[in-house]
C-alpha cells in the first residue's frame, strides 16, 4: 500500500489555488521558500487570513506554519460551509477570498453565507462587481443557478477599506459538464460605475468616457451609476468601472479599472473600455480573469469530455493547468485554433461529487429563491442612478443557454408557485377574517359588560335617589305629626293643668 | 386398443404478433362490448396506467459502454464441490472445443460475433466473493441439488445486492442423484421456488442433469450458452463512474537483482487486463481490493489477445474462436515486451507422457531464460578495493521511461506524415520568430507580468498563436497541403509550454503572480478596430469565413452533428474542415436526398437503409420534444446524456495522445511498491482487481445507514470490529451506532433489532448513497453478512451523545429552595453547570444555582417543596470521540486484523470480568409504614358535609363482650364445637391422602420421562450422526 506523497510545491505565489485544488482533491500540500530572501519574509497578513478562510470553510483542516512562516504544510479537511464572518486585510481586495469561497461554496455540507469586510474593489483583484455580474454568472454553465447571490452593503475604497459583501452560495451534488466551444458575438455591453465619498458626477463622467469608446461597436451599452453615501459608503474615497460584454451564446467577457489618487473619471471609463476591447480582442468563451473557473469546474464535472474556448492562456491559467495535473492528475488538451486565435480546452472530468451530500435532502436543493441568479438586482437597500432603475435584470431574458434547458421546467414551476401564492393569500384573508371576528366579538363582549356595569350603577343610583326622596317626603310628614303631636300634647296638658 | 390416443393439445399463443391479432378482432367484432362502460372505473384506469408509466422512470444514468466492449465478466459462483470448474470446462469446450485441464484465474472466449466472456471461478472465501461481486456483469450461481441450497449462495446474493445487482442465472447440478423422477420433479420446482423469492420471479434456473466425459451434457450446456449471449445488461451506478479491471495476468517485473539482494524487496507488477467502466491514466490512484492503495506508474494499451472478427461475418469462423487464459496455462505462443511465452497446445497430461525432444528443449529454454539476466547483474572485482566490474554498464534499457514519454506516441506519428521535417524543427524557429511576433501582438501582455520565467512562457505561447496565424495567412499553398501535420506540431508545442518539463520556477519579488485579471495601464493598448469589428452582432455577416470565433465554433459543431447523424460512421475530427465545407453547400436549395445520396455513397451504405436512420433519428431526437409532458423532459435528459457520451467518444482520440486509456481496451498497468507477499502467495483462483478511486482517498468519518442482516443471529455491539466493504474496498473498522432523534445524534450500544440505525465510521471518502455490507473476518455464525445499508454522507466530525445521568442528595432544605450535595466534587464542576436543569424522582423541576462552599454542594431552586428522602437528578448529554480506525483487509497479502473483546478472551482464555457492582442483587423492599392521617379540628370543621371525616358508630371495631351462655346455648355450642372438629379431622385426612398420591404420580411421570429422555437422546445422536456423515459428504 503506497501512501499519497505530500505535493511540494514552492514559492508564494498561487497560494489561494494550490488551497482550493488541494481542498478538492483532499491532498496534503507544502509550500516552501515564501518569501526567504525578502527583508520581510514568509507570509503576507493576506495570505495568512486566506489560510485563516480556508480553514473556517473546512472542517478538520490542519495548517502548520513554521516559525519562521517561510513554509506551509496544509492538510485539507472537508467544505462545510455554513456562516463565516471575516475582516479581510485591506492589502488585497475581498475578491482574492471570493475566488477561494467561489470554487469552494459548492460543494460544502450546508448553503455557504459569507460576510466579509475590507476593500470591495481594487486593480489586482477582481472587484465585487465582476464577480456579481460575471464570475457567478458563469456557474451557470455548470449547472449552479439558484440560490447564488452576492449583496453589496458597504462599499470600501481603498486604502481603508470599509466595504462589506454577503456572499451565499448553494450546495450541488455534483456540477455538469461543459459543453462550450461556440463564442458567439458580442451582442451587448453593461456595466458598473462606481463612486463612494466623491461628487456623484464622477460615475457619471466614467460612463461617459466609456460609452465614447464602445459606442463605435455596438450600440446597446447600459453602465449603471452607482454612487455610495453615508454609511455605505467606506472609509475611504475611490471609484472605477466594470464592464461586461455578454456574446450571443452567453460568453462574458469583462474588464474593469479602479482609480488610484489623482486619475481623471475619464481614463478611467476609458482605459476600462479599451480593456474590455482587447479582452474582446482575445475572444474565446471565458475571459481571462475567468479561465481559472471554467478549468476547475471541467476538471469537477462528470467523466465526460468538457470542452470549450479560452483566449489565450494566461500565465495564471498555465499555472493553474499544472497545478490541476499534480493535484488532481488530469492534463488538459490544448488545441490553438489559429483560425480565431483562441484555444480549445479539452478535459475529462474527474467525476467530482460533493462527498457531504447526504442523499436524504436531495430535494431540499435549490429551492431558495425564485428563478436564477439575477446580477442586476438591487444589492443594497440603496438605490440611485440616472435614469429608472438601475439594477434592471438584463441576462435572464433571451439566455439561449437557459432558454434551451428549463424554460418548460421553469413556466411549469413559475404555475404552481403562482397557485401556492393564491391559496397563501385566501388563507391570509381567511386567518385576517377570523382575527377580524374574534375583535369583534370581544368588542361587544365589552359593550354589554360596560352595560351591564352602567344598569347596575344606573339602578343603584335610582335606589339611592328614591330612598332620598322617600326620607325627603318622609321627613316632612315626621315633622307635621311631631308638630301637631306636640300641640294635642300642649292642648291636653293645658286642659289637665287648667282644671287643676 | 380401447385407450383413446392423445394427441398434443394446441397451445394458443400468449404472446406475440398473433396472440394480439387474435385480441384485436375481438374488440372488432363486438365494438360496443368494448366501449367504456363506467366513467369511473376509466378514471380509475387512467390513474393506473399513468402511475406504472411513472414507475418505469429512472434517473437516466449515461451508458459509457464503449463500441467495443470489454469480455462480459460471467462468474461462477458456489460452494466446494458443487459443479463450477466442471461448468466452466463445459462451457469453454463449447465455445472454443479447447479442454481445459484446470480453470485458474480468468478464461476469456469469444463467443460471438460481437460478444467475448471471461469466465470466472469464485468459491466460498468471502474477500473473493466479495471482490467477484463487485465485478461480475453475469453471475451463474450454481447449486448442488443433492445438498440443498447453501448460505454462500445467499451471502453472495446479498453481496451482489448491495453493490448494485449484475443479472443472475441458477445452475441446478448434481440432478443425476435423484433415482426417483417424481421426487427429482418436486425437488426441481421447490428449488426453483426458492431462487425466485431470492432473485426475482422467472429468475433463470437451468438444470444440469448429469456428466459425460467429465463435462455437462452438451445439449444443456448449449441451452446455457444461448441465453448467455443473450444477456442485456444495465448500466450500474458505481462502474459507469469508475475504471476497474479484473486483471488475468500478473507478472513481477522486479529487478531480479534486487531479489537477489533482499528477497523481501517490495515488488514491481505488472497486472494485465480488460479496462471496464471509464478511464484510467498514468499516475492516477487505485484500489487493489485485498492489497490496497496504489499508483499506476505505467499504463499501456495492449494488442487485444483476444479479439473480435474485424470483419462482419455471417457466422463466427473456427479460427477466430479465441480462449486467453494466461493463468490456466493454455494454448498459444504470446510476444510481449517482457517475456515470450510458449505454449504447447497439449494438456499436462499429454505433456509428461509423449514429451519430444524438441518440446524438452524450449522447455530448457524456458527455463534458463532468467540465467542473461542474471550474468548481467554479476561483478567481479579485478582487484581487490577496486571498484566492482559490471557485465552491463546500465541495467535496465529505459523501457519504461521511453513509453511513459507521453510525447512518443506523437512523434511517431509525425514520422508517419510527409512534412515531418518541418513539423519537429518548427518549435525551434518559432522560438526564434517569438521576437518580432511578439512586438505586436504580445507587448501589452509583456508588460503585466513580473517574474521573467513567465512572461516567457507567455512569449512562446503568444508566438505560437501568432505564428500560426501568420502561417495560415502567408504561406498559402504548401503549408495548407500540411496542414493537419503542421497543426499537430502546434498541438504538441502548446501542450510541452504548459506541461512540459522545463517548470518556471517563480521569480522572487513579491509582486503577485495571484492575480487573476491582466491589470493594465490601458492607453498604451493598440487595438485593430477592424479586427475588433467582427466580434460584435452589428458587423456584417458577410466574413464568416474569414473566421470570427464564433462562426467558426457553430460551424464545428454543425459538423460533429453531421456525423452523429449519419450513423456514427466517426469520420473523426482530421475532416471537420471538409464536412464543414459540405454543409455550407447543402444549406441551400440542394434537395435532401440528393446530400444523402451523397453521404451514403461516401460512407458505403444503401441509400434507403440511411434514409431509414435519418428517419429513425429525427424521430427520436426532434419528434419527441413536440408531444410535450414529462416523456418528453425525461426523453430530453436522456438525449442531453446520451449527446455528452457521444461528444466524448469524438474527443476520444485526441485525449488518448495524453496517455488516456479507455474503457474496452487491454492495458497493463504496472503498481511499483507492491509489497514481496503478493507474488510470494499469489494464487491464480483469487481474482484480482485494480479500481480506480478518483477523490476517494481522503479519511473522513463516514455516516452510513445500516440494518443488521435479519437473519444474522446476534445484534451488533458499538466498538466490535466489523469489515465494509463499500465501493471497490473491503476493511475493517470500529463502528458507532447511534440514532438521530431529531436533535441530537444518540450512541446505541447496539444495533436494533429489526431498524435502521446510522453507523459512524473511520474511512476514505465515498460517494454518498453507495451500498455496503458488513460482515465479521472470522466467521462466528451460519450466516456471515452481519448487516447492510448505505453511504449517507462523508464529513471530518460527528456529534454522537450519550446520556450521563448525575444524582445528588438534598442536604439542607429551605420551602423552594434546597442545597443538594454529592452531585459535585468541586464549586468549580457546579461552575460548570449552572444553571442546567435539575429533576427529583418525584417530579419536581429545578435548576442550579450556585455553589456553597467548596465541597460541591450546591444551591438549587424547584418549584415546589422537595423531600429530604428525594433523589436529584441532572440528565446531560456527553459527547462520545470515534475511534479512527480503519485498516484495509489484505487478504491478497497477509491479514492483520483487530479481533474483538471476545474474541480475544476467547484466545487467552480470559473470564469476562467479574464485577460486583454489575451483579444481580435482590430488590428489597422495605414496607412503607405511614403515619395516620389526622385532620385538624379546625380544617374538618370548614370541610364540606362529604367529605368530612363522619363519626363512627360505638360498637364498631370493639372487642365482643363476654358472654355468660345458659344449659342449652353450651350444649348447643359443645356440639358444633364437635361437628366442627369432626369436619376438620376429614378435611386433613383427605388432604394428607391426595398429597401422598400426587407425590405417587409424581414418581411415575419422572421415571416415564426419564425413559422418554434416553429414548430421544438416542434418537438423536443418531440423526446427528447421520447429518456429519453427510456433511463431510458433501464437503468432499
Amino acid at each position: 500500500m503506497s501512501k499519497r506523497d505530500v505535493v511540494q510545491y514552492e514559492g508564494h505565489q498561487f497560494l489561494k489555488q494550490r488551497l482550493v485544488l488541494s481542498v478538492l482533491s483532499q491532498q496534503a500540500v507544502r509550500i516552501d521558500r515564501i518569501r526567504p530572501d525578502d527583508t520581510n519574509p514568509g507570509l503576507r497578513d493576506y495570505e495568512v487570513s486566506l489560510l485563516r478562510l480556508v480553514e473556517k470553510v473546512t472542517n478538520g483542516s490542519r495548517i502548520v506554519i513554521s516559525p519562521t512562516g517561510t513554509s506551509v504544510v496544509f492538510r485539507p479537511g472537508m467544505v462545510t460551509g455554513g456562516r463565516i464572518d471575516m475582516d479581510c486585510p485591506v492589502s488585497r481586495a475581498i475578491g482574492y477570498y471570493l475566488e477561494v469561497l467561489v470554487a469552494l461554496g459548492p460543494f460544502g455540507k450546508e448553503q455557504l453565507v459569507a460576510t466579509l469586510r475590507g476593500v470591495t474593489m481594487n486593480n489586482v483583484d477582481l472587484s465585487v462587481d465582476t464577480v456579481r455580474t460575471a464570475t457567478l454568472v458563469n456557474y451557470r454553465h455548470f449547472g449552479i443557478e439558484e440560490g447564488v447571490e452576492l449583496r453589496v452593503t458597504k462599499r470600501g475604497a481603498p486604502p481603508r477599506g470599509g466595504g462589506e459583501v454577503r456572499f451565499i452560495c448553494p450546495v450541488v451534488r455534483a456540477v455538469k459538464a461543459l459543453r462550450f466551444v461556440d463564442a458567439g458575438r458580442i451582442r451587448r455591453i453593461r456595466g458598473i460605475s462606481y463612486a463612494t465619498r466623491v461628487s456623484p458626477q464622477t460615475a457619471n463622467r466614467m460612463v461617459e468616457a466609456a460609452r465614447g469608446e464602445l459606442n463605435r461597436f455596438i450600440p446597446d451599452i447600459y453602465i449603471y451609476t452607482d454612487v455610495y453615501r453615508g454609511a455605505e459608503s467606506g472609509l475611504s474615497p475611490g471609484f472605477g468601472i466594470s464592464l461586461v460584454a455578454e456574446s450571443t451564446t452567453g460568453a462574458l467577457l469583462t474588464a474593469e479599472l479602479c482609480a488610484a489618487a489623482g486619475d481623471a473619471p475619464e481614463d478611467i471609463g476609458r482605459g476600462a473600455a479599451r480593456l474590455l476591447l482587447a479582452e474582446i480582442a482575445r475572444g474565446g468563451c471565458f475571459d481571462s480573469a475567468h479561465q481559472w473557473l471554467a478549468l476547475l469546474l471541467m476538471v469537477l464535472g462528470p467523466e465526460h469530455a468538457a470542452k470549450t474556448r479560452i483566449g489565450k492562456l494566461t500565465p495564471f491559467s498555465v499555472q493553474y493547468l499544472r497545478d490541476i495535473r499534480d493535484l488532481f492528475n488530469t492534463t488538459f488538451k490544448l488545441r490553438p485554433d489559429p483560425a480565431s486565435n483562441t484555444v480549445l480546452v479539452t478535459c475529462l472530468g474527474t467525476g467530482y461529487t460533493n462527498p457531504a451530500d447526504d442523499p436524504r435532502r436531495k430535494m431540499s436543493y435549490n429551492q431558495g429563491g425564485g428563478g436564477g441568479y439575477r446580477p442586476y438586482e438591487p444589492s443594497g437597500g440603496h438605490s440611485e442612478g440616472a435614469g429608472g432603475n438601475p439594477y434592471a435584470p438584463y441576462l435572464s431574458e433571451g439566455n439561449p443557454r437557459s432558454d434551451s434547458e428549463g424554460r418548460g421546467a421553469s413556466t411549469k414551476a413559475q404555475k404552481l408557485r403562482d397557485e401556492i401564492d393564491h391559496v397563501v393569500d385566501i388563507m391570509n384573508e381567511n386567518i385576517q377574517g377570523v382575527a377580524k371576528r374574534g375583535q369583534d366579538l370581544d368588542q361587544v363582549q365589552d359593550k354589554t359588560t360596560k352595560l351591564r356595569d352602567d344598569t347596575q350603577l344606573f339602578r343603584r343610583s335610582a335606589g339611592n335617589v328614591r330612598k332620598r326622596m322617600w326620607w325627603k317626603n318622609m321627613k316632612w310628614k315626621i315633622i307635621i305629626g311631631a308638630c301637631i303631636v306636640l300641640i294635642i300634647l300642649a292642648i291636653v296638658l293645658g286642659v289637665v293643668y287648667g282644671k287643676k | 386398443m380401447d385407450a383413446k390416443q392423445t394427441h398434443k393439445a394446441h397451445r394458443v399463443r400468449k404472446a406475440g404478433a398473433s396472440a394480439k391479432k387474435g385480441k384485436k378482432s375481438a374488440a372488432k367484432g363486438n365494438p360496443r362490448a368494448f366501449a367504456m362502460q363506467s366513467g369511473q372505473r376509466a378514471d380509475r384506469m387512467a390513474r393506473r396506467k399513468a402511475e406504472l408509466a411513472e414507475k418505469k422512470f429512472h434517473v437516466p444514468m449515461a451508458d459509457r459502454t464503449p463500441t467495443v466492449p470489454a469480455p462480459l465478466v460471467v462468474a461462477v459462483v458456489g460452494p466446494p464441490g458443487c459443479g463450477k470448474t466442471t461448468l466452466i470446462k463445459s462451457l469453454v469446450r463449447r465455445y472454443t472445443k479447447n479442454t481445459l485441464a484446470e480453470v485458474r484465474g480468468p478464461v476469456t472466449v469469444v463467443s460471438g460475433k460481437r460478444q467475448r466472456l471471461t469466465f470466472i471461478e469464485c468459491g466460498s472465501d468471502i474477500s473473493a466473493m466479495t471482490d467477484v461481486a463487485k465485478v461480475a456483469d453475469l453471475v451463474i450461481l450454481a447449486i448442488d441439488a443433492s445438498f440443498g441450497f447453501e448460505m454462500e449462495t445467499f451471502e453472495f446474493l446479498n453481496l451482489l445486492q448491495t453493490h448494485g445487482m449484475p443479472r443472475v442465472m441458477g445452475v441446478l447440478t448434481h440432478l443425476d442423484g435423484f433415482k426417483d423422477n417424481k421426487r427429482l420433479k418436486t425437488a426441481k420446482k421447490n428449488f426453483k421456488h426458492r431462487f425466485w423469492t431470492e432473485v426475482y420471479d422467472g429468475a433463470k434456473l437451468f438444470y444440469l442433469s448429469g456428466v459425460e466425459n467429465g463435462r455437462y451434457l452438451d445439449r444443456e450446456i448449449l441451452n446455457l450458452s444461448r441465453f448467455i449471449s443473450v444477456v442485456k445488461l444495465r448500466p450500474l451506478a458505481w462502474r459507469s463512474t469508475h475504471p476497474y479491471m479484473l486483471a488475468d495476468r500478473v507478472q513481477d517485473l522486479t529487478d531480479p537483482e534486487l531479489l537477489e539482494q533482499n528477497p523481501k524487496a517490495n515488488r514491481t507488477v505488472a497486472l494485465y487486463g480488460y479496462l471496464r467502466g471509464t478511464h484510467v491514466k498514468e499516475r492516477d490512484r487505485v484500489h487493489i481490493p485485498g492489497a490496497g492503495d496504489y499508483q499506476l506508474s505505467l499504463t499501456e494499451k495492449l494488442p487485444d489477445p483476444c479479439p473480435i472478427p474485424d470483419k462482419e461475418r455471417k457466422r463466427l469462423d473456427e479460427r477466430h474462436k479465441l480462449i486467453y487464459a494466461p493463468m490456466s496455462e493454455i494454448n498459444g505462443v504470446m510476444y510481449d515486451k517482457d517475456a515470450v511465452y510458449i505454449d504447447l497446445r497439449k494438456t499436462r497430461h499429454e505433456e509428461k507422457a509423449q514429451g519430444g525432444e524438441g518440446e524438452k528443449m524450449l522447455a530448457e529454454l524456458q527455463a534458463v531464460a532468467a540465467a542473461p539476466d542474471r550474468l548481467a547483474a554479476q561483478q567481479f572485482n579485478l582487484f581487490s578495493g577496486a571498484r566492482p566490474l559490471a557485465a552491463e554498464a546500465v541495467r535496465r534499457p529505459a523501457v519504461f521511461d521511453d513509453l511513459a514519454d507521453p510525447e512518443r506516441p506523437e512523434s511517431g506519428s509525425d514520422s508517419d506524415g510527409t512534412g515531418d521535417g518541418t513539423g519537429d524543427g518548427g518549435s525551434d524557429e518559432e522560438e526564434s520568430d517569438d521576437d518580432d511576433g511578439s512586438d505586436g501582438d504580445g507587448s501589452e501582455i509583456d508588460s503585466e507580468i513580473d517574474s521573467a520565467d513567465e512572461d516567457d512562457i507567455l512569449r512562446r505561447i503568444d508566438a505560437v498563436q501568432v505564428d500560426s496565424d501568420a502561417g495560415s495567412d502567408s504561406d498559402g499553398e504548401p503549408k495548407q497541403r500540411l496542414a493537419p501535420v503542421h497543426t499537430g506540431a502546434k498541438r504538441v508545442n502548446l501542450m510541452k509550454l504548459v506541461y512540459g518539463p522545463a517548470r518556471s520556477k517563480p521569480g522572487p519579488g513579491d509582486a503577485d503572480a495571484d492575480m487573476i485579471k491582466p491589470p493594465a495601464p490601458a492607453d498604451d493598448l493598440e487595438l485593430d478596430e477592424d479586427a475588433l469589428r467582427r466580434y460584435f452582432i452589428t458587423s456584417v455577416s458577410d466574413d464568416e469565413a474569414g473566421g470570427g470565433s464564433g462562426g467558426d465554433g457553430s460551424e464545428d459543431d454543425e459538423a460533429g452533428f453531421e456525423d452523429l447523424e449519419a450513423g456514427g460512421s466517426g469520420s473523426g475530427s482530421g475532416d471537420d474542415g471538409d464536412d464543414a465545407g459540405d454543409d455550407g453547400s447543402e444549406n441551400g436549395s440542394d434537395s435532401e436526398s440528393d446530400s444523402d445520396e451523397r453521404e451514403a455513397e461516401s460512407l458505403g451504405v444503401p441509400a434507403d437503409k440511411l434514409k431509414k436512420l435519418r428517419r429513425k433519428f429525427d424521430r427520436v431526437y426532434d419528434e419527441d420534444d413536440e408531444d410535450g409532458g414529462k416523456s418528453s423532459f425525461y426523453q430530453q435528459q436522456k438525449g442531453e446524456l446520451q449527446k455528452l457520451v457521444d461528444d466524448t467518444r469524438l474527443e476520444m482520440d485526441e485525449l488518448a495522445a495524453i496517455n488516456y486509456r479507455w474503457a474496452g481496451e487491454y492495458v497493463k498497468v504496472v503498481i511499483e511498491d507492491m509489497p514481496c507477499e503478493f507474488m510470494q502467495g499469489f494464487d491464480p483462483s483469487v481474482p484480482v482487481v485494480v479500481g480506480g478511486i478518483p477523490n476517494e482517498e481522503g479519511l473522513s468519518l463516514t455516516t452510513l445507514r445500516i440494518k443488521r442482516h435479519r437473519w444474522f443471529p446476534k445484534i451488533l455491539k458499538t466498538g466490535d470490529p466489523i469489515v465494509v466493504s463499500v465501493g471497490w474496498r473491503r476493511f475493517q473498522t470500529i463502528p458507532t451506532y447511534f440514532m438521530n432523534d431529531r436533535i441530537k445524534n444518540r450512541m446505541l450500544k447496539y444495533t436494533p433489532e429489526h431498524m435502521h440505525c446510522s453507523a459512524a465510521v473511520f474511512c476514505p471518502y465515498i460517494a454518498p448513497g453507495s451500498g455496503f455490507c458488513a460482515y465479521f473476518l472470522k466467521r462466528a455464525h451460519r450466516f456471515g453478512i452481519a448487516a447492510t445499508g448505505s453511504v449517507l454522507e462523508n464529513s471530518q466530525e460527528i456529534d454522537i451523545v450519550k446520556k450521563v445521568k448525575l444524582t445528588g442528595f438534598p442536604d439542607k432544605i429551605h420551602r423552594h429552595t434546597a442545597y443538594i450535595k454529592r452531585m459535585f466534587n468541586s464549586s468549580l464542576e457546579v461552575a460548570k453547570f449552572e444553571g442546567a436543569a435539575i429533576k427529583t424522582v418525584s417530579g419536581i423541576r429545578g435548576q442550579v444555582k450556585k455553589a456553597f462552599g467548596t465541597s460541591g454542594v450546591f444551591r438549587a431552586a424547584f418549584e415546589d417543596k422537595i423531600k429530604a428522602s428525594d433523589i436529584v437528578f441532572l440528565r446531560a448529554f456527553h459527547t462520545i470521540p470515534i475511534k479512527r480506525f480503519y485498516n484495509p483487509i489484505t487478504s491478497l497479502l497477509s491479514v492483520t486484523s483487530m479481533r474483538t473483546i471476545a474474541e480475544i478472551r476467547r484466545a487467552k482464555g480470559m473470564a469476562v470480568p467479574n464485577k460486583r457492582d454489575s451483579h444481580y442483587r435482590p430488590v428489597e423492599r422495605v414496607a412503607k409504614r405511614f403515619n395516620p392521617l389526622r385532620v385538624p379540628k379546625s380544617l374538618q370543621a370548614e370541610l364540606p358535609f362529604k367529605s368530612r371525616v363522619k363519626h363512627v358508630r360505638a360498637d364498631e371495631g370493639a372487642p365482643a363482650r363476654a358472654v355468660v351462655m345458659d344449659k342449652h346455648d353450651r350444649r348447643v355450642a359443645d356440639l358444633l364445637g364437635q361437628i366442627n372438629l369432626l369436619h376438620k379431622d376429614k378435611a386433613r385426612r383427605q388432604r394428607e391422602k391426595s398429597a401422598k398420591q400426587k407425590a405417587e404420580y409424581a414418581k411415575k411421570r419422572a421415571a416415564e420421562q426419564d425413559e422418554a429422555d434416553a429414548r430421544r437422546n438416542k434418537r438423536r445422536k443418531a440423526h446427528f450422526r447421520r447429518e456429519g456423515r453427510n456433511q463431510k459428504r458433501g464437503q468432499e
